[in-house]
C-alpha cells in the first residue's frame, strides 16, 4: 500500500492539500485537505514506510503513545483510501 | 490574429469564429504578444457536447479560449477566480461562490449603496494576479451574461466567500472554508507543474489578502455589512 504518484502535495495557508494530476484529474478533481499529522503520515507512506515504522516515528515526533499514534495512522489511511489516494 | 492585454499581459487570440466587438472592448493593444491562444475544432466540438448543445460554437470557442488564457496566466503569477468583483475607492472587493449563489445580485447592491463610486470590475471571470508583490483583481473579456466589467487592474482589498443566509453577517473565513470554496472556483490544471503554480498562488493569497465569509439574505443591507466588515481589513492577511 502506497501513495499514488498522481497527486501533488502543497501547503495552502495552515493546511496541506493534495490535488490529483494527469488522468486522475479528468475523472475527479478531489482535493484532499491534510492537517499536520495527516501530512506527516502521507510523507511516510510516500517514502514507503511500514505502519510500524510510521507509528514509531509519530510517537517520537508528537510525544504520544504508540496506541494513540496507531489510531491516528489508521484513521488517516482510511481517509486516503476513501479519497482514492492509495495504490497497491 | 487579435492582440489584447489582460492583467497587464499582452497576448494574441487566434479565434476561428467572429466574436462581437464588445467582447474585447478595452483590452485591445498594439504590444507584442507574449503568447497566443487558440482552440482547435475538436476542442470546440468537445465543449459543445459537454454543454449539451445549449451554447453556440462561438460561445464554446470563447470558453475554450478563456480556459487557455487562465492556465497560461499561471506562468505570470495570475489565475482565474470565478467571482464578481466590485471596485470602490481604488480597491477591489472580490465575491466568490458557486454559480447561482447571488454574486451578481450582491455586487449590484454595492452599486446602489455606493452609487457613482462603485463599479463592476468583472462580473464573472476576473484574473487575480500578483504584480510587483501585490495582488490585483484584473478585468477580462469574460464578463458574464450581464456583460459587466472593464479592462482595469485594481489592487485587491479582500476576498469574500459568499453564501446565503437568513441574516447578514461577515466573519474571517476559516482555513477549511477558504480551501473548500476557492478550490471549486479556480481552474485546476492537469499538469503537475501548473498545479504547483496554482497552489502556491492560492497559498500566497490566503496568507496576504484578508478572506471573509459573508452570509447574506440578498438585501441592500448585505452590502453595508460586507463593506464595513472588509473595509477595516489590514494587509496582514489571515490567521494562518
Amino acid at each position: 500500500m502506497k501513495i499514488s504518484k498522481d497527486f501533488v502535495l502543497r501547503d495552502v495557508g495552515d493546511k496541506t492539500v493534495a490535488v490529483p494530476i494527469g488522468k486522475a484529474s479528468r475523472t475527479r478533481k478531489y482535493v484532499v485537505k491534510l492537517n499536520g499529522t495527516a501530512k506527516f503520515i502521507w510523507e511516510c507512506l510516500a517514502a514507503e514506510k511500514t505502519e510500524e515504522e510510521t507509528v514509531a516515528a509519530m510517537a517520537e515526533k508528537y510525544q504520544i503513545t504508540e496506541e494513540r499514534a496507531t489510531t491516528s495512522y489508521r484513521l488517516a489511511v482510511q481517509k486516503f483510501a476513501d479519497a482514492g489516494v492509495l495504490v497497491d | 490574429m487579435r492582440k489584447i492585454e489582460i492583467a497587464g499581459i499582452p497576448l494574441a487570440v487566434d479565434n476561428k469564429q467572429d466574436f462581437m466587438e464588445w467582447v474585447w472592448c478595452g483590452h485591445e493593444t498594439e504590444k507584442e504578444a507574449l503568447f497566443t491562444v487558440s482552440a482547435s475544432e475538436d476542442e470546440i466540438c468537445e465543449e459543445v457536447e459537454r454543454l449539451n448543445h445549449e451554447f453556440d460554437s462561438a460561445g464554446c470557442e470563447g470558453n475554450c479560449l478563456y480556459r487557455k488564457v487562465a492556465l497560461k496566466m499561471l506562468d505570470y503569477d495570475g489565475f482565474l477566480l470565478h467571482s464578481a468583483v466590485v471596485a470602490l475607492d481604488g480597491e477591489a472587493y472580490v465575491f466568490t461562490a458557486p454559480g447561482g449563489t447571488g454574486k451578481s445580485t450582491h455586487a449590484n447592491y454595492w452599486l446602489r449603496e455606493f452609487a457613482g463610486k462603485a463599479y463592476i470590475l468583472n462580473g464573472d471571470k476576473p484574473i487575480i494576479r500578483k504584480i510587483d508583490g501585490k495582488f490585483y483583481a484584473c478585468g477580462t473579456p469574460w464578463r458574464g451574461k450581464e456583460r459587466l466589467g472593464v479592462a482595469e487592474n485594481v489592487p485587491l482589498k479582500a476576498v469574500c466567500l459568499l453564501e446565503r443566509g437568513t441574516e447578514n453577517s461577515i466573519v474571517k473565513a476559516t482555513s477549511d472554508e477558504m480551501i473548500d470554496t476557492l478550490f471549486n472556483q479556480v481552474l485546476l490544471p492537469d499538469d503537475a507543474e501548473q498545479i504547483i503554480k496554482q497552489l502556491d498562488l492560492l497559498n500566497q493569497l490566503v496568507r496576504e489578502v484578508p478572506i471573509y465569509r459573508l452570509r447574506c439574505n440578498m438585501s441592500q443591507e448585505a452590502a453595508v455589512v460586507a463593506y464595513k466588515g472588509m473595509k477595516q481589513s489590514g494587509r496582514s492577511g489571515n490567521d494562518t
